[in-house]
Order: structure tokens, then sequence, then C-alpha cells
């Protein structure tokens, strides 16, 4: 039993390693703890449902549009938000993007309501192996996450965009004067995390399905995943997912489900009191 | 015959911070191959007078030239297409990231081929030969003076025709400091122009094709070192 929740908290680990990551790159690049992070995955999450319901595409490709199309919104959102409170303090920016969080949502639920929706797809068995069960909802969770993450690490390591992300992140007025384009690499940025929350927001509408709430109760595990992990690190933000998902249902093992949520609380609070940094956060050379 | 066109050329140059100009009204045309050094007192305006002409504070009025390519208005990132290299005073390296990094995000992003790119980092590297071979060690661990000559690799990546230096010098030791004027001087040798804020006036005036006093923003001397060491006492004219 205790292999299959730990097994069940991988998965969930994974959901939420690509929010985290999106969350830490944003905040390496940008300054700040975007609160809109799980906003923006429900919006990935009813752009997806309208392409596969409404449009009758099939999952995969209305995943592809849903990730293009909010890397698109959140392009237009720094646009018309942030980049006019570029150089404002962290916390400005902070309350700016909780601002962002209360329209993303509203607009949602003034277009599908409150209700619950669910994406047009079969009905995905189960299987077992070794005493294990595990669904067709969780391998595709598996992939996908794999997959962003593994992209995520060429992409920092091994392209040019991202050596000009880590130059923005480090000293972005050096990086002008080395003839990078702030802005630019701003808005790729964004494409990227509109990327991994589009495809998030899929996986997490497949498990649960649709609501304006959906991010909204992802948002708590998503930074304490991001914080615990080391805020700035992208293998920090995968391991913290990881980790979370796996106490979060262990948690459950102790008390009521209902109170899961509570231990990223715990978590954040741990973490901030005995190693603010986060596990793999390094204290960043300044000089 | 006409003569060239300036390798800088700063007309009326006022800017400053928050409303405040720092530096007032600086003219000053800066011929090609010149080693031209500015030195003043703390506060003078030196470091700001660098930073408009990198782009990165903007002017509060005048323009600048670089040869007949129109710098005003253009960006920091322009400015480096343009033909303008600069190495900043502090925080001048990416210490997160490697030497070979660093080298590497000084050229990539100003539209040249992999082999124009290529071959300009083999000419770098064989003008600073201690980069080559630590390429994958993290810039944040070099010494002042190593970090001092990396930054110096790094504006020479993108192949400028000018190269604006912030004290170079600051804070490093008798030896190193001899190591970075030498340098300096080989690279003006292959036809770069040196645009120098310094502290260091005894090397300054060793160096120098030029020199131009600034003081509360303003220009007060602008001489050749023989004409400043005959003329002028620095200390009246710091005062002035």
């Amino acid at each position: 039993m205790i292999a299959q929740v730990v097994l069940n908290g991988f998965i969930t680990g994974l959901a939420l390693a690509l929010p985290a990551l999106a969350l830490t790159l944003s905040y390496r690049i940008l300054k700040f703890a975007n609160f809109a992070v799980g906003a923006m995955l429900t919006l990935g999450a009813y752009f997806a449902f309208v392409l596969n319901v409404t449009l009758h595409l099939p999952l995969i490709v209305a995943a592809i549009g849903a990730a293009a199309l909010l890397a698109a919104t959140l392009i237009a959102t720094d646009y018309l938000v942030f980049a006019r409170l570029r150089d404002r303090t962290a916390i400005t920016l902070l309350v700016a993007s909780i601002g962002i969080s209360f329209i993303m949502e509203n607009i949602a639920r003034l277009i599908f309501g409150n209700g619950s929706q669910n994406f047009n797809v079969a009905i995905m068995g189960g299987y077992q192996r070794w005493n294990l069960r595990f669904n067709a909802e969780q391998g595709y969770t598996a992939i996908t996450a794999f997959a962003g993450m593994i992209a995520v690490y060429l992409l920092l390591g091994h392209t040019r965009l991202g050596r000009s992300m880590k130059a923005v992140a480090d000293n972005p007025e050096l990086a002008a004067v080395r003839g990078i384009s702030r802005e630019a690499v701003i808005r790729r940025a964004w494409a990227v995390n509109g990327v991994l929350l589009g495809a998030a927001g899929v996986l997490v509408g497949l498990e649960r399905g649709i609501d304006p709430q959906l991010g909204w109760s992802y948002l708590v595990s998503v930074f304490a995943a991001a914080i615990l992990g080391g805020l700035g690190s992208p293998v920090g933000a995968v391991l913290g997912a990881m980790t979370i998902g796996v106490v979060q249902e262990l948690s459950t093992l102790v008390i009521s489900p209902n109170y899961r949520e509570a231990t990223g609380f715990c978590i954040i609070a741990f973490i901030l009191l005995l190693r603010p940094q986060g596990l793999l956060g390094t204290v960043s050379l300044k000089k | 015959m006409t003569s060239p066109a300036p390798a800088l050329s700063l007309r009326q140059i006022s800017a400053g911070y928050q409303g405040a100009n720092i530096v007032n009204d600086v003219t000053v045309d800066i011929a090609p191959g010149e080693i031209f050094t500015v030195i003043g007192p703390n506060g003078s305006g030196k470091s700001t007078l660098a930073k408009v002409v990198a782009g990165l504070i903007p002017t509060a009025a005048g323009e600048i030239w670089i040869g007949t390519s129109r710098l005003s208005g253009l960006s920091a990132p322009e400015r480096v297409r343009a033909g303008l290299g600069y190495v900043p005073q502090e925080f001048n390296i990416f210490p997160n990231m490697t030497i070979g990094e660093n080298l590497a995000v000084a050229v990539e992003f100003l539209g040249r081929s992999r082999g124009a790119m290529a071959k300009r980092r083999e000419a770098v590297l064989a003008m600073f030969p201690e980069a080559g071979d630590r390429l994958r060690m993290r810039a944040g661990l070099l010494s002042g003076g190593e970090r001092q000559l990396l930054a110096f690799a790094c504006a020479m990546m993108s192949g400028p025709k000018l190269l604006l230096l912030d004290e170079p010098s600051a804070g490093l030791s008798p030896i190193m400091t001899a190591k970075i004027i030498d340098r300096i001087t080989s690279i003006n040798k292959t036809g770069v122009t040196i645009f120098m804020i310094e502290q260091n006036v005894t090397e300054a005036l060793r160096i120098s094709t030029r020199v131009m006093v600034l003081v509360a923003g303003a220009v007060r001397v602008l001489a050749s070192p023989t004409e400043f060491g005959a003329k002028y006492d620095l200390h009246k004219v710091y005062l002035s």
C-alpha cells in the first residue's frame, strides 16, 4: 500500500513539476514570484477544452494548440502589464500578478461558468504491475512531464536562448552591452512558460476536470515545490515537485485527505526557517 | 582630402538621473586610433558619461556618433552592433556562467554566421590566452584581475571599432594594473580606438593620446599629456 501511495505521489509530483518549472523560470528572469501561475494553468486547460470539445480536435492537437495560445496570451499580458512595471520592486510585480490571476480566473468564470468541464476523450483503462495500479492519464502525465523537463534542461544548458536567459537573469545591463535584448529574452521566457503551463493545464484537467479554480487549488503546492527546490533552480523545482507530491500522498495515511494541501504550507514554513535558498538554490555570486 | 569621421563624437551631451544632470554639455571628438582618457575627481560624472555612451542612461540633450553612425536613440544592444564595446567598472562578467559561456554570449546575438563567430573567438583567445585553458571554469571563481581580463575579452568578441572602458584598473594590484594597461595598448595597436575612464592619473597620462578632465560634469581641460603636464596643476583643476 505504501508503494502505491508513493507511486501516486510520484505522479502527482510530475504533474506539479511543469508549473513549478514555469514559476522558477519566471522568478529567475523576471525576479518576482508569479502568483498568476495557477490562473495561467487554468487558462491553458480552458484553451485545450475549447479546441478539444468545441472544435472537436484530438486532445494531443488541442494540447499543442493550447500551449501556443497560452504562450501568445502570456506575451500579450507581459506587454500590457508587466513590461510597464519592469523595473519596479518584486512586491509591486507580485501584486500585479495577483490582479492578473483574478482577471484570468474571472474571465474563465464569465465564459464557462463555475461548473466542472471535461475533455472529450475515450475512457482510459487502468493497468496493474507488481501490485501497483496505474492508469493511462498517469502514464501521459509522466511522459509529458519528463519530456518537458528534458526540453527545459536542454534549452537552458545547450542553446543560445538558454544562455541569453542566464545572462539576463544574472545581469540585464551587462547582457544589454553584450548585444542581448532583455525584452526579447523576456518574451521568449513567457513563451516557454506558456508551453509548460499549457501542457500542465491539460494534464491537470484530465485528472480533475476543468473549472475556474483549477489552478488555484494547485497554487500552494506549486509554490512549495519551487521554494523547496530553490527558487530559480530548474532542477530544484523538479526535485521539489517530486518531494511535495510524495509527501502529500504519504500525509493521507495519517491525516484526512482534505488537509493534504496543508503539507505544502508546512514545507514552505520549514524551508524558509531552516534553508531559505531551498535544497538546490545557491547564494548567487553577485560580483 | 577630407579627414576621416571621428571614432566617437559627443555633441553637447547632458545626462543624469531623475531630472538632475550629472553631465553637462560635454562636447568632444575622438579620432580613430586614439587612446582618449577621461579623468576627474569622484562624483564628476565620468561613469555617468560612460553609461550614456554605452546606452544604459538616456541623454537629456545632445547627440552621440560613432564614425558615421548616429548612436543617439539606439538601445545598448544596437550600439554593440554599431561597433561599440563596453567594459563596465564592476559586475562586468556573468559570474554564474562559465568563461566559455561568457565569451559565447558576447557574440551570439549580433547576427554573425557560425564561421564568423568561430574566427572571432579564435582571434580573441589569441589576444587573451589566459581564458583558453579554463573555458569550463565558472567565471565567478576568477580573481579580480582575471575577471577584468575576461571582461575585456568579452567586449572584444564583437570586434568593436571603439572600446569604452570604465576604470579598468580600479581595485587592482600594481602588477595587475600594469598587465591591464599593457593589454589596452596592445588592443589599441590593432586599430581599436580606446575611450577610457580612469582614476589612475599617472597611467592615464602615460599611455593616452589626449586626456579630458571632467569636474562637476563639465569639461575643464582637453589636452595631450605633454600639454597637460606643462600647463596645468591637477589639484587646481580638480578643485576648480
